[in-house]
Parts: C-alpha cells; structure tokens; sequence
C-alpha cells in the first residue's frame, strides 16, 4: 500500500457543477446582506425544518446558521468563535455548529459588528430567528439561547414523526394536522414580523420548486450506481447546497439541471472519479468533517471511492394524494410521508429505518466497505452509528469502520489516528478481494 | 549455502518507541529496541542497523523492508508502508496460529483487531484519541507513586483492595490517584484498580469487534502482568502473550515482507 502526501485542507472535486457551489454560498450570505441593505426581513433559520418553503414564499431572506458554521470550518476560521461561546459559558460538549454561531453573535455584539475576516462577509443581524425541533434539540434551543445577544423575536416549530411500529395508519391524520398546526403557527408569527399575509399560490409555487429540485437530486443520487463513480461523495456534501438552501428557488432546479446532465454524461462515457476504482465506499452517517475533506481525496489515492452517502437528502421524492389542496397541508403530509418512507421496509426486515436505507443502498452501489463518522459534539448524528453498524453485521460482512472527531472542532481530530485506520481499512478491503 | 538465505526487516515506528526485527522464513533472527526520541529517522536508522549487525549481515543482504506505525512516513530508507493493524495480525498469527483476536496497547492507542485463520483482519477498533485507552495512562499514575514501568505489573499482582476509580479520563483520575495517596491507599492498590480500569476499556474494543478466542495481548501493555490478568478477568478468557510483545508488531511487519501480500 502506498501512501501519499496531503497537504491541502479541502478536497478536489469530481463534478464541475460542484466547484460551482463556492458561489451559491457566497451568495446566501451576499443575499442576506443585500436584503439587510433593502429593508427586506431576513431570519436565522434551520436546515431540513419542512418549512423552507414558506419562508421563501413571505419574501423572507434565511441565513442558515448551522452552514454558516460549517464554512467558517472549511475555511479554518472557527477557533475564535468557538472560543468565544465557550468564554460566554458554553461547554465544548455542546454542538459546535451552535457553539460557532452563539460565538459569533456574541462577538458581534461586544464588537459592535461583524468580526473582521468573517468568512463571506459574516452573517447580517437577523429580524428573526427561527427555530425547529426537527433532528435535534439544540436546533430549538440555539436561537432562544441567542436571544443573549440579539434583541429579536425567535419562533421555533416542532416536526414530528412516528415511533416506527407505530400503526401508521392510526396515527397519520393526528400527526399531520399537528404539524399543519405548527405551520400555522409559524405563517402567522412571520405575518406578524412581516406586515404580510401569506400568498398561498406563491406557496404552492415555491413547493413546486422545491420538489422539481429535489426530484432531479434523487435522480442524480440513482445514476451513481455506475461503475466507476461519476460523484463521489464529497461532491455530494458541496451539491447539497442547493437542496438544502435554494428550496423553492429556480437556482436549485436550474443546478440540479446541470448537474443531472453532467452527471449522465459521466456516465455514458464511463468517467470515473478517479482512473481506478478499486473500493466503492458507503458514507454511513455523521456529519462530514468540515475541517478536512481532503481526507476523502486521501481514500482515493489508494483506490477507494466513497460512491454514495447516507448524510444529507434525507429523504426521496414522495407521492402527496392528490386530494390535498392547500400548500400548508400539504407541507405536513409531505413531512410525515418523508419521515415514514422506510418504516414499512424496517418492520418487514431489521426494524431500524436507517439500517433498511443503508441495506438499500450497499446492495444497488456494489460497496465494499461503509465508513461512520462520529462527531463528537452532534448526538443527532452519531447515537445510532454503532448499532447500525452492529445490525448491518447480520446481514452483510463487508468492513465497516468508524472514524471520530467532530463536524468542525479541530481539536478532536487526530490525523495520525485516522491514517493508520484509513491503512488498516484498506488493507482489509484489499485482503477481502484478495481471499 | 549462506548467501541463498533471505532476510527481511520489519521497522515499526512508534510514539514511544521504535523496533526493528529481522526474519528468515518467519523464523525471528534479531530484534532491536530504542526510544523515539526527537528523530524518529535516526532512531529508525539506528535499530534497524543493529539487527543487521547482530546477525552479521550488510544491508544489500536484505530482500525486503516494511515500515509500520504511527511515524512510518519518516522512514528514512525506501522501504513498504503497512498499517500496524496488518502488521499486528500477521504477527500475532505467527506467533500464535490458533489467535482469532488481536490486542495491541501501545503508549499512545490501543488497538483490537479480528483476524481470519490466515492471519487477515476482518474487523478492527481502535482506542479514541483518549490517554486513558492507552499506555501513557500507567506511565502517568507510574510517575505520581514513584514506580518504575517494570514494577508495575508485579506490584500491583500484590493487591488485595484495588481501588475502585470514579473516571475513565487519565487526567481526572491523576488527580484521583493524589488523593487516593492523601487518604493512605496502598501503591499496589492504586495500580491494580488503574489496570481494572484499563481492562473495562480494552474490553469494550474487544466486544466491539466480536471476540473470538484464542486472545492475544501484544505491545507494551503485554509486558505488565498487572494490565494482562485484568484484561482476562474483565473479558473472561485466557490471555495469550507472545514473549518480546513490543517487537511483535515489527515482527509482523518483517513477515508480511517476506510474503509480499497483496495488501
Ligand atoms: S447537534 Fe447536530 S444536527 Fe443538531 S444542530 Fe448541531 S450539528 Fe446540527
């Protein structure tokens, strides 16, 4: 096994439409700032909350703080924020995302302004910040922490979804009209903030939108089947962008669209990520490590590629009946039937939704090998990995490997560690193909 | 006759230490041990000459080298990387045919691995970047009662109370220990319920890849009878122990030299 050096600290990409995602960031920022500027209403708000789409139909500019968090760690500029939180009383066991974003508005506020060299100009002061319970608690506890340092009204919804052996049947109407019931809440509390009501047909357009894009996405993910990988996944963390912060924008469609053509031609063609493919690699969970993605270009170089990912598109493209006819309620179904889509599979096999998607998925991507990355600081993330992994044991015997540090905290991160167990990994891949 | 035998060299570059041993056909020739030191290539230089000499050979007389461990990109002579999990396995199968799992405690991580009657891994876990998973934990309780690495084993075979340790954090449980020392525990006893709490986890790796006997202790943890009799009693099964457990990794290495697997 030969090693070789890295010194970079991102990683080279395999698709042109993903070195095309450094501007959809910039602008997210650059947008927000431009709204400030017009007297628009701009909010903090959280990925993946389902109510993406409404924010997009108030005219409401949102500033993803969670990503915010992320890019400061791409580009190595989280110590003085997290830094910051934890001399404001933050433990570092706290979600790193929420201590870098509490960090910077702490500093913003002693500095009475952006800290200088924030990455993408900073993040604006928002008019509001919006919160949800979807995925974790810190998402609904990190703006009414905030509150410290901002003198802005927070509103935070709750998504819910069914233990899996619930009867889905019997519960399904209470849990959507619960969660129309929290859309509604939020719509009115924006109302409010905003002077505005609501313009449902600009809602039904931006879900539209949202869901072409995300169409296109999953039909992208079906295409990396292919031998050899036309997308790795570090791609796939860059092409997230779109989906997660241009729902409901035709900018998302619009890269979606290209990356879909992009994508097939690859395929067609037969252009691998790298010139040889070795190992196909299943990204099984935990936020990336933001802080070195080179680290999957450092796979590559001894002919692993991580062929797809469970991180991040969440869900596939689900079928809403066609009797619901008004947007809110639509988002609450569309909500629960994401949140339920492998229930069904889980209760006929191992009983674990996650394990069935991952089951799913090294069957049709011929892996090899699923790698975990545990981030210290996000439970949400990381409880589970290492009984999937253990339940994944009876049903497949491919390597399965978990390395640790955290999503953007450098300080747990050991890269003698994870070299010797990268080499170690391979070299059972290497000794399995070779038995 | 001589001159048709051929030797090999396995050089495994530690945090702590650095080995080097020499093989013919996996017979073991030579093995050498230093400290790391400030230059891992000199001291790397350094051990790997020595088993040379002590055989009576030149370098030219070598047919094949593989590094290993954590320092193994300063090899300062061309030579094959190989992680130290393979290294561990091929080791331990030569030394032991009939060892399924694989225990390594070095000063900086301890590693477990599984492995296929051939000596291949199958599965492996690796301590988190953690002193308490590690070597240095013993070295820093060592320092605070005054006993030297070598009389940590037998002193704490004397125990009739180990104490029981409130943390699994080498950092808390030095300053447990200072006042475990205040409140008139006994040495033997400290040590002893500093190895129990290493066992508990060295034991939680090992079920972590599924144990399977026969078990196999290597590295420098296998020289303290203390650590190597807790971990039995923790995971409720013999301990194998091969004789020199910090060179058995170099060991391993030298053999996966000479048979030049695909790896
Ligand atoms: S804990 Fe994880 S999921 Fe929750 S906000 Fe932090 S990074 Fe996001």
């Amino acid at each position: 096994m030969e090693q070789k050096e890295q010194t970079k600290t991102t990683a080279v990409k395999g698709t042109d439409m993903a070195r095309k995602v450094r501007g959809l960031v910039k602008n997210i920022y650059r947008s927000a700032h431009e709204a400030k500027a017009q007297g628009k209403k701009v909010a903090y708000m959280m990925v993946s909350s389902q109510y993406d789409e409404i924010i997009r139909a108030m005219d409401v500019v949102p500033i993803p703080t969670e990503n915010y968090a992320g890019l400061c760690a791409a580009k190595r500029e989280m110590d003085r924020f997290l830094l910051k939180a934890e001399a404001d009383g933050y433990s570092q066991v706290l979600c790193s995302y929420a201590r870098i974003g509490l960090g910077f508005d702490s500093l913003r506020k002693e500095l009475g302004g952006i800290p200088e060299g924030a990455p993408d100009g900073g993040m604006p002061t928002p008019d509001m910040m919006l919160g949800s319970s979807a995925v974790c608690d810190p998402r609904y506890k990190w703006f009414q922490a905030a509150g410290r340092y901002l003198d802005v009204p927070t509103y935070s919804i709750d998504v819910v979804w069914p233990p899996v052996d619930a009867d889905l049947k019997a519960v399904r109407d209470h849990y959507i009209q619960y969660q129309k019931e929290q859309f509604q809440g939020l719509i009115s509390f924006m109302e409010q903030q905003t002077g505005k009501k609501l313009n449902k047909e600009r809602l039904w357009e931006t879900i539209r939108l949202s869901d072409e894009a995300w169409r296109l996405w999953y039909e992208i993910d079906r295409m990396r089947v292919a031998i050899p990988s036309p997308m790795p996944a570090q791609d796939h963390f860059s092409v997230m962008v779109a989906g997660y912060y241009y729902p409901g924008m035709q900018e998302a469609v619009d890269f979606y669209q290209s990356l879909y053509d992009e994508v097939k031609y690859k395929v067609e063609n037969k252009i691998g990520v790298i010139p040889d493919e070795k190992y196909r690699i299943l990204y099984g969970g935990g936020l990336p490590p933001w802080h070195t993605l080179w680290i999957f270009n450092y796979f590559e170089s001894f002919g692993a590629v991580f062929a797809i990912e469970r991180q991040y598109r969440a869900y596939d493209p689900v079928e809403v009946p066609s009797s619901v006819k008004d947007p809110v309620e639509f988002l609450a179904w569309r909500s629960f039937l994401r949140a339920t889509q492998f229930y069904e599979k889980a209760r006929a096999n191992s009983g674990n939704p996650t394990v069935e998607r991952l089951l799913g998925m090294i069957d049709r991507y011929a892996i090899d090998g699923v790698v975990f990355h545990a981030c210290r600081s996000c439970r949400a993330t990381t409880i589970g990995q290492v009984h999937y992994k253990n339940i994944l044991g009876r049903y497949t015997d491919i390597p399965m490997m978990q390395l640790v540090s955290d999503m953007v905290d450098l300080r747990d991160y050991s890269e003698a560690q994870w070299k010797a167990q990268i080499g170690a990994f391979i070299e059972t891949l290497a000794g399995r193909s070779a038995r | 006759m001589k001159d048709y035998i051929k030797y090999y060299a396995g050089v495994d570059i530690g945090s702590v230490s650095i080995k080097a041993a020499l093989v013919s056909n996996r017979r073991l020739i030579a093995t050498k041990l230093v400290a790391s030191g400030a230059s891992y290539k000199d001291a790397a230089q350094k051990v790997l000459y020595s088993v040379l000499v002590q055989a009576g050979l030149d370098a030219e007389r070598l047919s094949g080298i593989v590094v290993t461990g954590l320092g193994s990109e300063s090899a300062p002579f061309p030579a094959r990387q190989i992680s130290d999990i393979s290294c561990q396995a091929m080791g331990c199968h030569y030394l032991f045919p009939s060892a399924r799992t694989v225990i390594n405690i070095g000063g900086q991580f301890t590693k477990v691995a599984k492995i296929t009657p051939q000596g291949r891994v199958v599965d492996f876990l690796m301590s988190e970047k953690c002193a308490a998973g590690s070597g240095r934990f013993l070295q820093v309780i060592a320092r605070i009662l005054h006993v030297t690495l070598e009389n940590i084993g037998p002193l704490s075979l004397q125990s009739r109370e180990p104490v029981e340790f409130s943390t699994n954090c080498a950092v808390f449980a030095e300053s447990e220990t200072v006042s475990r020392i205040a409140e008139g525990a006994r040495a033997e006893d400290i040590l002893a319920g500093v190895h129990r709490a290493m066992a508990i986890k060295v034991a939680m790796l090992v079920k972590g890849v599924k144990m399977e006997p026969d078990v196999v202790l290597m590295g420098g943890g296998g020289e303290d009878a203390g650590l190597v009799l807790a971990i039995g009693e923790a995971l409720g099964t013999r301990i194998l122990v091969p004789e020199q457990p910090r060179v058995s990794t170099a060991y391993g290495a030298a053999c996966l030299a000479e048979l030049d697997l695909a790896l």
